[in-house]
């Protein structure tokens, strides 16, 4: 009970001297909202930066035909993937659920007759859309069979008209059948050109596969046989099929990395169907972090090895010198923020600090008063830590509060700062160090005067 | 006038020794004083400075121990004390007045003379209540909500006496009470200090004003850390 009259008293202490109160807890404001406000810029500083560098392709990761160990995915990308395919939509499955995988989809090409006109198209996953960051300027990207996303080039040149009227236009794709023999010829060219490929492709390597070796009993073998098959099966392989036009897609302004090349998309099913083929170009995967890509490159490596039997017909290609750029400018970021960080907890930390010394300095008399009135040294603690853990706590909570409200207005004011974004971690340091400064040199002092004689204290001015 | 149930002896002092520092710097401030005090006496103590007459208020007061001797404070051995139990004896038993008055300046006059029973562990509404009584004794029941910058030096001691009598302790002690205050404002202090004397209070009032000491029964002279005379004072008064 006496306790509470001694907590009760030392509550309405503060009030009264709230003068005194309100610049203690100033010092743990100030300190703490310093550094949510320079942490959560510095956050959003960082995520921004992350972003567009992520958006330049560190985490890509290009899964093509052929033993290659070159980088060449600019070139061989939309065309001469079909070279030397061996990759199915089933590989990308496979692909698509290793370790370290954010998203894989296949890309096919493929060049179809709509109308008069000859059109490219890249036969893609739905997920294509986010790991190449598909910019649309109209309307959504592919989701399913059926539907088409076209270039803005594309959509001037078929419908004659911009992004948003061209979104909700039926396509026919294919060659009517009059037409078919004229436009066969045309359209068949570039797309057969790369399918004699395979042929002499897969001879090779069928010479490194060792004797005795089923053949035959690889599924995956087969569709490396099918392009050539296939004129000869299907002598009207593209029937018109009508298409919904449910987006336009931005021009890609990719300053590094694989280039995107200008194109409309459509599914891969119906990629596969126009173009008669049932293996795709490329696949294109995107790790979970620039720090997952080498994890998931042995990923793809082993499975895919394992699954085409042992056969590494394909070569997995990254973003290597990017990745190494982008790790080196995200660690520098890091330690500058960390340092920024850590020098206003340090500025923060010292005001606290100092206040919290300078108040109870300058009531050494007032403890030597209460002690001379018959208070022991455990009360003059209890009332100065109750004292400096309220202050503390308060000031922190109000620090808090105003550290968010500055990181979100802030940025509004200044329209070059990214977002802030405010983080747990920071917040909880911010607090949890203020408040222990706090209350250390809240009580420290306390109890070196508490510890003098009540003489000694009562002579202290 | 005895102490309602007190002690037949307020104080008894025996052989009080205090040295300050050690070797060279060895300082002598009580050389052995011994002083017993009755219930209800009001005894001053005087002496030129250095003489040490305010270590033995020290002493006295229980705001510093002894280095060596005895001290009974209303029938408990206190020499021996330490820490909280010290303390304890202090807001049980001595009520202290002070030169600079030393009130919590942003606290009402009540607030600071409830601060010894806070100490002591009496409830809020209690408290207020022997405050308000206490701040009658001294007359200054219409400046019970005032804070100290706020009344004048004369009131300020009262509200300090008022303090320092709402413990019911078995003696006040006081330093130099009319240190700080003009003649007429001390003569205000020093007739209170009668009244409270004639209703029984013990007072050992340390000054070195000839006129505040010769208000008391008895003078405790001190010289050189010893008690040089100690005389009853009657014949010296008017």
């Amino acid at each position: 009970m006496r306790a509470f009259r001694i907590a009760g008293m030392g509550l309405s202490g503060l009030l009264v001297n709230w003068g005194r109160t309100i610049l203690t807890m100033l010092g743990i404001v100030i300190g703490v909202a310093a550094v949510v406000l320079l942490a959560s810029l510095g956050n959003g500083i960082q995520k921004s930066i992350s972003g567009q560098i992520n958006d330049l392709g560190p985490n890509l990761i290009t899964v093509s035909p052929g033993t290659s160990g070159e980088q060449d995915g600019g070139d061989n990308g939309p065309f001469g993937a079909a070279a030397a395919s061996t990759l199915t939509p089933d590989d990308t499955q496979l692909v698509d659920g290793l370790p370290g995988v954010a998203a894989a989809s296949s890309n096919v090409s493929t060049v179809a007759p709509v109308g008069q006109e000859s059109v490219s198209f890249s036969g893609v996953d739905p997920s294509y859309d986010e790991i190449r960051a598909v910019e649309l300027a109209a309307g959504r990207f592919v989701e399913g069979r059926g539907e088409v996303v076209l270039s803005q080039a594309d959509a001037r040149r078929l419908l004659n008209s911009g992004p948003d009227e061209a979104v909700g236009e039926t396509l026919s794709v294919g060659t009517p059948p009059e037409d078919a023999p004229e436009r066969d010829p045309e359209q068949e060219g570039p797309a057969q050109g790369p399918n004699r490929l395979p042929e002499r492709l897969p001879e090779r390597l069928r010479e490194q596969i060792p004797e005795g070796f089923p053949q035959d009993a690889a599924p995956e073998q087969e569709p490396r046989q099918e392009p050539t098959r296939e004129p000869t099966q299907e002598p009207a392989p593209e029937p018109v099929r009508k298409y919904e036009v449910v987006g336009v897609a931005e021009a890609s302004d990719v300053e590094f990395g694989p280039p995107i090349p200008e194109s409309s998309y459509m599914a891969t099913g119906d990629a596969l169907e126009v173009s008669g083929v049932k293996t795709v170009g490329q696949i294109v995967v995107q790790a979970e972090g620039a720090g997952d890509v080498d994890r998931a490159v042995d990923g793809i490596s082993k499975e895919l090895r394992e699954a085409h039997d042992g056969a590494k017909d394909f070569s997995v290609i990254t973003q290597r010198e990017l990745l190494s750029t982008f790790t080196e400018i995200t660690d520098q970021l890091k330690i500058f923020l960390a340092g920024i960080a850590g020098i206003s907890l340090l500025v923060g930390g010292i005001g606290v600090m100092n206040i919290m010394l300078v108040s109870v300095a300058e009531r050494t008399r007032e403890i030597g008063v209460r002690k001379a009135l018959g208070a022991t040294n455990a009360d003059v603690l209890f009332q100065f830590l109750l004292e400096a853990i309220l202050l503390s706590l308060i000031g922190g909570v109000v620090g808090v509060a105003l550290g968010i409200a500055g990181s979100a207005v802030l940025p509004e004011i200044l329209t070059d700062l990214p977002p802030a974004v405010v983080t747990g971690n920071e917040v909880a340091l911010a607090f949890g160090v203020s408040a222990l400064i706090g209350v250390v040199f809240g009580v420290l002092p306390a109890y070196r005067s508490a510890r003098l004689q009540p003489v000694e204290a009562l002579r202290r001015e | 006038m005895s102490g309602n149930g007190r002690a037949a002896r307020v104080i008894e002092a025996k052989g009080l020794t205090k040295v300050y520092g050690k070797g060279e710097g060895r300082v002598e401030a009580l050389a052995g004083v011994s002083l017993d005090v009755a219930p209800g006496e009001w005894v001053s103590v005087v002496g030129p400075s250095g003489s040490g007459k305010s270590t033995l208020m020290n002493l006295l007061g229980l705001l510093d121990r002894p280095t060596s001797g005895r001290y009974v404070l209303d029938g408990r051995e206190v020499s021996g004390l330490r820490g909280g139990d010290l303390a304890r004896a202090r807001r049980e038993l001595i009520g202290f007045v002070f030169q600079s008055y030393n009130l919590l300046p942003r606290q009402s006059a009540r607030r600071n003379v409830e601060l010894p029973l806070v100490y002591a562990g009496v409830r809020g509404s209690e408290r207020k209540k022997r405050a308000l009584e206490a701040l009658e004794q001294v007359e200054l029941s219409d400046r019970a909500a005032h804070k100290p910058p706020e009344l004048s030096g004369g009131q300020k001691q009262r509200v300090a006496i008022a303090r320092a009598l709402v413990g019911r302790p078995a003696m006040l002690l006081a330093d130099e009470p009319t240190g700080n205050l003009d003649t007429k404002s001390g003569v205000g202090i020093l007739d209170l200090f009668g009244d409270l004397n004639a209703a029984g209070v013990t007072l050992i009032v340390v000054t070195h004003d000839p006129e505040v000491a010769d208000r008391g029964d008895r003078i405790v002279d001190i010289r050189d850390g010893l008690v040089f005379a100690d005389e009853r004072s009657g014949g010296v008064r008017e």
